[in-house]
């Protein structure tokens, strides 16, 4: 544990309240889910901040919700045979028609291509009705015996969606892999699914598959749960981290963080809109996040909690927090300060680049405090 | 699709005109007065709205909504109590009484028995709820059997420790600039505080809570701790402090001996 002075940690002891009201379990929930007013978030945090209890609920709750996630992975190696061999079956299919339809393109396109791939979180997918056997009796909680013949598979199949539906990433998978995908350049209808069940793309084969006729779109329409992002925003588009001639073609961005289960930022309409938005949900409803009413965004990017947005006349903001509270950054190397609009941004834990439209590159390796030009 | 639609509220034996009731209700318990038509809305459009027809169908007794509930949540009930209750019996209890809960055990005056799930609103999902209700009932359970420490133990204990944590004249400039250092901080940062140094919760724990990763409620911690710790040193200084005596203060703090020894204490109590 950091040292901090027992003294300040008695005072602060002194602040905690160990009595009166509590928010119901509906505000809690909607703070643990992100679906509070930012009036309503700021009165739970102060509360938070002094409950005791409360904060025990919460950090019970969550997990709960990663235990849960936990014993979906389980649920998933208890498929059996056959569901194992029906979902082998299917993979292969859909690799066999990927590989038919976009494979020579992709294997004769790779040798030439060096920029950065792009990944794009998949929305929701509707779960059809589940089959489990019909229970009547609320009182008690047996253990169920498990049925035999098709009517196991089906109810274990169904387990499985259910269990896909309620996941969270495990602990495990956040640690592992970069807590934020990447993104990308696309162009509508060009993203290729990988094995992990998000879309992979790379900025020159999106412009080549741009040409040829359009394929089913990969992403299933965010309208399958209302409601539905403006159908410009139901997205794969655009540049992430770019040349500044390719900033005019720009559709949007998506930024999906592997480190908050749901949580999908939208930077739509670039560059003549530039709206900000965000998703709590992975892509189920959307909200206008209201940085800057001036400014119009162009870029975005980030990792864990670190979200980075930049736009017109340098304007750059930074949360640490998924875009609870903005700071201001100001880009400075000595008497030199970023001057023109900010089209790039590629964010890793502490190091961010910046991309400008007149060809600046802006490194800096610490959170922003100190940047250089290049 | 239409709201009424998409919740298939019809399935649970909702009219349009009774689903529409529910979503007025559900705004006013949860916005208030003073909000537009556009708010409200855009709130309506926000609601887990087929979790809330669920939740309302079980709560008037819906047998089809009883048969979905059971199907989709029961199990998962009863294996989220085993995550928080160490022991068997109890997660059994704890989930059993909410089931009860749920079901409706309590009758009004008038007759009508209620359910818990009458109070879901719909402000995220059913299955979080759960979980959340879940929690409280064992918090509250906790903080019921913590009271039962045997009282004479409290009394000395209290008293042995207050007598070694007495103020001291001299740390009063301390103590003020301690307070307004804290006062100064946000109540994000004071939670982040909070949970890590006195619940004594990991990083990936407040992470999971405030939805950020581990990595960066580190750094958060590391900034606000630095803070505070300049913030005291600069008012003590202003209070006339060379800043080694400031830092020394702080460092230093008699009072840190009754911290020991309240440690010290509980684990012998524990003993």
């Amino acid at each position: 544990m950091r040292k901090f002075s027992p003294f300040v940690r008695q005072h602060l002891g002194a602040l905690q309240k160990q009595n009166g009201d509590h928010p119901d379990a509906n505000l809690l929930l909607a703070f643990a889910e992100r679906n509070l007013s930012s009036r309503e978030q700021a009165a739970m945090l102060t509360h938070l901040a002094e409950c005791p209890a409360c904060r025990e609920v919460l950090a019970l709750s969550a997990k709960m919700s990663a235990d849960d996630a936990a014993s979906g992975d389980v649920l998933r190696t208890r498929g059996g045979p056959w569901l194992g061999w029906r979902l082998a079956a299917a993979a292969a299919i859909v690799c066999a028609v990927i590989g038919t339809v976009w494979g020579p393109l992709v294997f004769k396109r790779s040798s030439e291509i060096t920029s950065p791939s792009i990944v794009v979180s998949r929305p929701p997918v509707s779960v059809p009705e589940p089959l489990f056997p019909k229970e009547s009796d609320f009182a008690t909680a047996k253990p169920q015996m498990p049925a035999k013949g098709k009517k196991e598979v089906s109810r274990q199949r169904n387990q499985v969606e259910l269990a896909d539906r309620y996941r969270v990433p495990s602990l495990e998978e956040r640690y592992r892999v970069p807590s934020m995908t990447k993104l990308g350049v696309a162009k509508a209808g060009t993203e290729a699914e990988t094995s992990d069940g998000s879309i992979s793309i790379t900025a020159a084969e999106a412009e080549v598959r741009a040409a040829l006729p359009r394929p089913p779109p990969a992403l299933p329409p965010a309208t399958t749960v209302a409601p539905a992002p403006p159908a410009s925003q139901v997205v794969v588009p655009s540049l992430m981290f770019s040349a500044g001639s390719r900033a005019a073609s720009r559709q949007s961005l998506l930024l999906a963080q592997r480190s908050n289960p749901g949580s999908v930022w939208s930077l739509e309409g670039a560059p003549a809109e530039g709206t900000l938005r965000k998703s709590d949900d992975g892509g189920r409803t959307w909200r206008t996040i209201s940085i800057d009413n001036a400014t119009r965004f162009y870029a975005l990017s980030g990792t864990g909690s670190n979200v980075w947005v930049g736009g017109a006349d340098g304007k750059l903001f930074h949360s640490i927090d998924d875009g609870m509270h903005w700071t201001a950054m100001s880009v400075t190397d000595g008497d030199m300060s970023l001057a023109g609009a900010i089209i790039g941004i590629d964010a890793h834990g502490d190091s961010v680049t910046l991309k400008t439209d007149s060809g600046a590159t802006w490194i800096t390796d610490d959170d922003g405090v100190h940047w250089k030009h290049k | 699709m239409s709201l009424y639609e998409k919740s298939r509220a019809a399935d649970f034996g909702f009219t349009e005109g009774e689903f529409g009731e529910l979503l007025t209700e559900v705004a006013n318990r949860s916005l208030g007065e003073g909000h537009s038509a556009q708010q409200r809305a855009r709130f309506v459009e926000s609601l887990r709205v087929d979790d809330l027809v669920l939740a309302r169908g079980c709560a008037h007794g819906n047998g089809a909504a009883w048969e979905r509930f059971v199907t989709l949540y029961r199990e998962k009930l009863y294996s989220a109590a085993s995550a928080i209750a160490r022991e068997d019996g109890i997660a059994r209890e704890l989930a059993d009484s909410l089931y009860a809960d749920l079901f409706g055990m309590r009758v009004r005056n008038d007759g009508e028995r209620v359910s818990k799930l009458e109070s879901y609103l719909g402000r995220g999902s059913l299955e979080g709820w759960l979980r959340t209700v879940l929690a409280q009932e064992y918090v509250n359970r906790l903080r019921r059997e913590q009271k039962l420490v045997a009282f004479d133990e409290a009394i000395e204990y209290e008293a042995r420790a207050s007598s070694l944590s007495e103020p001291r004249a001299n740390n009063a400039q301390l103590a003020d600039a301690t307070d307004a250092a804290l006062a100064a901080l946000s109540s994000e940062e004071r939670l982040l505080l909070a949970a890590y140094y006195l619940d004594g919760r990991t990083l990936a724990e407040i992470g999971r809570m405030v939805h950020a990763h581990e990595s960066t409620i580190s750094r958060r911690l590391d900034k606000i701790t630095l803070n505070v710790r300049n913030q005291i040193v600069a008012r003590l200084r202003a209070a006339g402090l060379s800043k080694r005596a400031a830092e020394e203060m702080l460092q230093a703090d008699v009072r840190d001996l009754g911290v020991d020894v309240r440690n010290h204490l509980a684990q012998e109590r524990q003993l």
